[in-house]
């Protein structure tokens, strides 16, 4: 704008646009064409990454201009472009200097935006800096020059060769002010000013209020000057007193805002090193060679450290096992430093060469700048824990084994008791058979009681032997359709459910699960044959049903039968329990019994919901495939 | 027309039962009884005692036998080359699946467990006999 403005001045003679004040020299034509160039290598820059060669043409030409003017000046005869550009004629003089021609100062400071341009035009890691470099020195030049103006101190700007113009002054501040924007706030040198750090606030807040307050008080200085331009001791302590208000109102809002930041910093921490004090785990700062650099209360105790020793001679290393070490260094700290933590278990060596198992995490904390990172350790006794986890696995070993004892002896005793038994069901039959006819009425009796119960001695001996049998074969789990397993249970029930007119709805889409396939087709159909068989005067009306519960599925068997008394809701799974006589209702009082040792094969539970007269809901739970 | 069968079976009360079936039936039969597995075999390789015994139609064999057990003498007479192709029921007490299993295994030709029940156990018997012998054509002896 200022370069239009210029030109226009020029070209129409009015020579008052292009300096803002008789006093002051106007921006030369050059000088302006100069900025125009400039401004339109900036935005090109910014706008279209493609153009990236207007820039360079912009930058190698701007170049070429500053480097003929500053020759120019020093005497060596170079071709004076700015002649060219001078209108016809005169070349008139602004005082001792003659008038439209580029300072050399000019010069030199478009040399700056030049290379400042060029560099942010290439990437790299450097050119940014360099960049930045150039505009923030051509930003306090241009600086030096409106001071100067400000102060009423030619020197500073070009007393001794042609001076620049006020305009140009101006037009230089925006101009590095935008090439300083240009290069981002992540580099030189806006990032110190960009961001939350204490560094940057500070910065913020501080640089430009101080500048002000010295810049305005030179001018204040000046002022007073021009007022009492005789009182020279008036003027100086004025000054002093004005500085030293100044500073102290200055210095006080800082170091409250200083000291302000410190103190929250300081109760944090204090705040957070209570917690790790008071905590019973054990908690170390160590650096990556193993030297301490703090122990908490807990750790030092379990050291056995003095209140004040120094952790100077200590190594962390010394504290682990020899293959806890290995795991330690070789997995743990590296893993630590990838991912940030690891977590694992340890083994301890504490004083008296006592082992202690710990459960372990290790933070890995990154260092600034300067300092290397260091790790710290969380660590939790669990040896009580793993004496426990010991002690349970023996029982369950233990509790395994017994089982394993009690069904050989089930198995055993069934089987071996079955021959003496046909002999006395069979030559009872026998002797029957023969002696019908001879025997009384009493007699026949009798035998007819001694048959009977041989004859339940059968069954129960079947069905033990049945039980026994049902347990040792969870080893050969495989995927099962429940769908299709109700539905063989069904069929086989089909006799029962035809004669019963029994109803029997099924829940559609019912899962797979893991298990023995035959066991749980026992387990239906032991359950649906029973909620038929039990069903009273009434029409059987069966229903199952499942529904997800966790890590297990559970199905509920719903029949409207002649129910159970709630105290006897744990009596019928055992064996041989019953809760009606042999001529009310068949069976031998195994079927839950079996029912139950089926489900807590397969991980889950069995259980009844009922009322007497009102029908009985059975759920059992079976573990779901993944678990 | 009269069958041989070569019963054997340890338990005295078993074999008095066996053959008070064995009596009611419809066909004519003779029962040899042995009563070990060693027996069996001289029986029927006319060893021992037995220089005299004659072939039988058809071999009810017991497992828990003392000395040599059935499953033993089930693979010797079924390894032998003059005795495997009579047929061998097994007639015993147990259930298990792994007796059943090795007597199919080694060649049985079936497996029958022994009711309690003795009607059952007639029936059974009778049952055999009417298979083995009326409906099944077995071979003439070499």
């Amino acid at each position: 704008m200022l370069s239009v403005a210029t030109w226009v001045a020029w070209l129409t003679d009015t020579l008052w646009l292009a300096s803002l004040s008789n006093t002051y020299i106007p921006m030369a034509p050059l000088s302006a064409t100069c900025f125009l160039l400039i401004t339109a290598g900036l935005t090109t820059h910014y706008h279209s990454r493609k153009y990236q060669w207007v820039v360079l043409v912009i930058v190698a030409l701007l170049g070429l201009f500053s480097i003929n003017v500053l020759l120019t000046v020093s005497g060596i005869p170079g071709f004076a472009i700015e002649d060219k550009l001078l209108p016809n004629g005169s070349a008139p003089m602004f005082g001792l200097v003659p008038l439209g021609r580029m300072s050399p100062i000019t010069a030199f400071l478009f040399l700056l935006c030049c290379f400042a341009l060029l560099f942010l035009t290439r990437t790299g890691k450097w050119s940014r800096v360099t960049s930045g470099i150039f505009s923030v020195i051509a930003f306090f030049s241009t600086l030096i020059v409106l001071v100067g103006y400000l102060y009423n101190t030619p020197l500073l700007y070009g007393q001794t060769t042609i001076p620049i113009a006020l305009t140009t002054g101006i037009g230089f501040l925006a101009l590095s002010l935008g090439l300083i924007i240009a290069n981002g706030v992540r580099s030189f040198p806006l990032f110190l000013f960009y961001g939350e750090r204490t560094y940057a606030r500070l910065l913020r807040g501080f640089l430009p209020l101080t500048a002000f307050l010295v810049l305005s008080s030179g001018a204040f200085q000046i002022y007073l000057r021009n007022r009492f331009f005789s009182n020279e001791a008036l003027i100086i302590s004025t000054v002093a007193i004005g500085a030293i208000i100044i500073v102290t109102i200055v210095t006080v809002y800082l170091s409250r805002f200083i000291s302000a930041q410190i103190d929250r910093v300081e109760a944090e921490k204090r705040r957070l090193l209570s917690i790790i004090e008071a905590t019973l785990d054990l908690v170390m700062i160590y650096n990556a060679h193993g030297a301490p650099l703090y122990f908490n209360k807990s750790l030092s105790a379990l050291l056995k450290l003095q209140p004040n020793q120094s952790l100077n001679a200590m190594n962390i290393k010394n504290l682990f096992a020899e293959n806890s070490l290995r795991e330690f260094e070789q997995t743990g700290l590296p893993v630590a430093k990838k991912d940030g933590a690891w977590k694992g278990e340890s083994t301890l060596v504490v004083t008296g060469g006592r082992e202690l198992e710990i459960s372990h995490i290790i933070l890995y904390h990154e260092g600034t700048n300067k300092e290397e990172g260091y790790y710290s350790s969380v660590m939790r006794d669990i040896s009580e824990l793993k004496a426990y986890q010991y002690k349970i696995e023996v029982v369950n070993k233990q509790l395994q084994a017994k089982n394993e004892e009690i069904e050989e002896f089930v198995y055993a005793v069934s089987h071996d008791l079955s021959e003496p038994l046909r002999m006395v069901t069979g030559f009872l039959q026998l002797t029957d058979k023969k002696l019908h006819h001879t025997l009384d009425k009493d007699t026949r009796q009798y035998m007819d009681f001694a048959l009977g119960g041989a004859r339940r001695m059968d069954t129960m001996l079947k069905d033990l032997l049945d039980l026994s049998r049902t347990g040792t074969q969870q080893i050969k789990f495989s995927r099962c359709d429940l769908n299709t397993i109700i539905k063989e249970a069904v069929e086989n029930l089909g006799p029962a459910i035809k004669q019963s007119n029994a109803v029997v709805t099924i829940q559609p889409n019912l899962p797979e699960i893991n298990g023995y396939h035959s066991n749980l087709m026992r387990l239906f159909q032991n359950l649906i044959g029973n909620a038929i068989k039990y069903s009273g005067d009434r029409t059987p009306e069966v229903t199952i049903t499942g529904v997800d519960s966790g890590p297990y599925y559970q199905v509920s068997i719903r029949d409207n039968g002649i129910g159970i008394a709630p105290e006897f809701y744990h009596d019928i799974f055992k064996v041989f329990k019953r809760l009606h006589t042999a001529s009310e209702y068949s069976g031998s009082g195994i079927g839950l019994a079996v029912c139950k040792k089926i489900v807590e094969a397969h991980g889950g539970r069995i259980w009844v919901e009922s009322e007497k007269d009102k029908g009985s809901i059975f759920h059992f739970t079976l573990l779901k495939p993944d678990q | 027309m009269e069958i041989h069968i070569l019963l054997v079976e340890d338990n005295e009360g078993d074999i008095v039962l066996t053959k008070e079936a064995l009596s009611g039936g419809k066909i004519n039969n003779r029962i040899t009884v042995v009563r070990d597995g060693e027996e069996a075999l001289d029986m029927l390789r006319n060893q021992g005692r037995y220089i005299d015994s004659e072939r039988p139609d058809l071999i009810l064999l017991d497992i828990n036998l003392p000395k040599i057990d059935g499953i033993e003498v089930l693979t010797e007479i079924k390894n032998d080359p003059e005795l495997k192709s009579i047929p061998v029921v097994m007639l015993t007490t147990s259930s298990s699946e792994k007796d059943i299993t090795n007597a199919y295994r080694n060649h049985a030709n079936c497996y029958i467990t022994k009711p309690v029940d003795l009607d059952k156990f007639l029936e059974i018997v009778n049952a055999i006999e009417d298979y083995w012998i009326s409906i099944v054509r077995l071979p003439k002896p070499a």
